[in-house]
């Protein structure tokens, strides 16, 4: 259902212009990726609000591995946003002040966060929503230049030299943008449209900010220890939104089940 | 099938739903609680290992290849008892390694760091527990269970909470490393005691040895074979856990292995495997070679 569009752009268009498939709605308006921050450290060092003011502040990142410099905790190796992050490390001009430190996995780079936030440690890191960590850590993105396409297009131009002659091609990028919101379409197929109106009426109106789906991902890890069923039942509970998605009487008949569940 | 299970009441067919014992969230509450108490404490116990990991890789990379190089060979060759055969191998994997790409030199230093400081807490650690258990049976059938689960539950699952404890790099590695590594050396310097002939044991006890010079003087030297043993296999798993190691951010070889698969890029995944093979060829041979030493000076006795 959730379509990572930019990912699949070239199988997508063919199969839509042909009309095998069809987008109905956006799963989640604001899929955000950047770099993260506990919001206490934030609160103790009210001057680090960007991306370029990490310079002065290198010293709460220690890298105990090499003292003289902060650490920035990259993306997963071999994924786009980390070499993307490698080149805005360059372009930010961070490179002399920051260890460009690669976490080798996706749960390694969690703990990562996970860790240093228990420990009331500063952390600087790449992370991205809708996901379980942000909807339970309480972590503010660092402010970047806004996305726009040109300098988009040119991070991308270097992104691409890095990927093919590593850190020598580089060259020397001097701006960079954030990183773009995303709007995560669904997508159904059209034979599976027509057979069933009712089903993708619902799914047309079903819409959820990512703030909301990290929470519940949090819910379901640390409370409902991964019970999809009871995660949905505490959302329907502690949610309105969901009366909107549905026909007033079917949201009656589900009010019902709630009471008695 | 269906017949079957038709005979049996129902809560003997479907595993109930009420007999689920929480581990998961208490280990999850005792992991969150463990790092907001004590984490900081964990921090700065780990800053030492780390001290010397880095000591040690900083040497090992600065120091010129050349020497690296004519050092090890310099070693296999005395400790093979001077055998050219042998040094000439050694020799030439360590070549290749620089010479399949230039970048795996200093990665394969990296490695060899992180792989010599695990092994020596292995030996540090393990060669002390094999004498305790070979003298105490009771002991010995407490230990032999834990090093068993050591060896079999998968690492991730003590790796991510030892991420949250230490934080990232080389120091949860090492720790993952000497879990993963260390039965082979206490289960051989425990198996080599043991196997000492009890007519000598009971010899020296004859001849009025004290506990301790009969440890030192007669049960050691005499399983040293066994023990050396122990640490060429430790070695070799320690070795094992580069990429494991690699996917928790300790750089190194592993890391170009796991590049390389999440690139699709199956040559560059290569060349690193190779130089880990290669390094494993080299190491298992210097120890070998070390072990061999002591099989022949006892046999000579």
């Amino acid at each position: 259902m959730e379509l990572w569009y930019d990912n699949v752009k070239a199988q997508y268009d063919p199969a839509m212009k042909s009309g095998k498939v069809k987008q109905v709605g956006i799963n989640t308006p604001d899929s955000i990726q950047g770099w993260f921050i506990p919001r206490f450290v934030q609160k103790a060092n009210p001057g680090l609000k960007s991306v370029y003011d990490l310079p002065k502040y290198k010293h709460l990142f220690k890298d105990p591995e090499e003292p003289s410099k902060g650490r920035f905790v990259n993306c997963i190796p071999g994924w786009s946003c980390e070499v993307i992050n490698t080149v805005k490390l360059r372009a930010y001009g961070l490179e002399k002040h920051f260890t460009n430190f690669r976490p080798g996995s996706g749960g390694a780079l969690a703990a990562a966060i996970k860790g240093a936030y228990l420990k009331k440690k500063p952390v600087l890191a790449y992370y991205w929503a809708p996901t379980p960590l942000l909807g339970q850590l309480d972590l503010v993105q660092l402010e970047e230049p806004k996305w726009n396409k040109a300098d988009w297009d040119d991070l991308l131009k270097h992104m691409d030299a890095l990927k093919k002659g590593g850190m020598e091609a580089l060259g020397n990028p001097k701006k960079a943008t954030a990183y773009r919101t995303a709007e995560l379409p669904k997508s159904v197929t059209t034979k599976f449209a027509a057979k069933h109106p009712k089903i993708v009426a619902f799914i047309e109106k079903y819409t959820l900010p990512s703030k909301e789906v990290s929470k519940m991902l949090a819910y379901l890890e640390s409370k409902a220890s991964g019970d999809a069923k009871a995660t949905a039942i505490h959302f329907l509970k502690t949610n309105k939104v969901w009366k909107k998605w549905v026909p007033a009487d079917v949201a009656k008949k589900i009010e019902a089940a709630l009471e008695s569940a | 099938m269906k017949f079957f299970r038709g005979l049996f009441p129902e809560w003997a067919v479907e595993w109930p739903k009420g007999l689920n014992l929480p581990l998961n969230k208490w280990t999850n509450d005792f992991v969150e609680w463990l790092v907001s108490e004590y984490g900081i404490i964990f921090e700065t116990a780990s800053n030492g290992i780390l001290v010397l990991l880095v000591g040690l890789e900083r040497f090992l990379r600065d120091l010129p290849w050349l020497v690296v190089f004519a050092g090890v060979g310099a070693l296999t060759y005395f400790s093979s008892g001077r055998k050219w055969g042998l040094t000439a191998l050694v020799a030439a994997c360590m070549f290749f390694i620089g010479l399949t790409d230039p970048r795996l030199w200093d990665l394969s230093m990296m490695t060899l760091s992180v792989m010599l400081v695990s092994t020596i807490i292995c030996i540090g650690l393990g060669v002390p527990v094999g004498i305790a258990i070979s003298r105490n049976d009771r002991m010995r059938d407490m230990v032999l269970p834990a090093l068993d689960l050591m060896q079999t539950m998968p690492s991730f699952v003590y790796l991510i909470p030892a991420i949250m404890l230490f934080g990232l790099g080389a120091v949860p590695a090492v720790f993952a490393t000497v879990i993963y590594a260390i039965p082979p050396v206490i289960r051989l310097t425990d198996l080599g005691i043991r196997l000492v002939d009890e007519d000598i044991v009971e010899a020296s006890d004859a001849m009025g040895a004290s506990k301790r010079q009969k440890l030192l003087r007669v049960q050691m030297p005499m399983a040293l074979p066994n023990i050396m043993q122990g640490v060429n296999q430790t070695t070799m798993m320690a070795l094992a856990m580069v990429v494991i190691a690699s996917m928790i951010g300790t750089r190194g070889l592993g890391t170009e292995v796991l590049i390389g698969l999440q690139q699709l890029n199956v040559g560059r995944a290569l060349e690193a495997g190779v130089a880990i093979v290669l390094l494993a060829i080299v190491m298992d041979r210097v120890t070998q070679a070390y072990g061999g030493r002591f099989i022949r000076t006892s046999g000579r006795d």
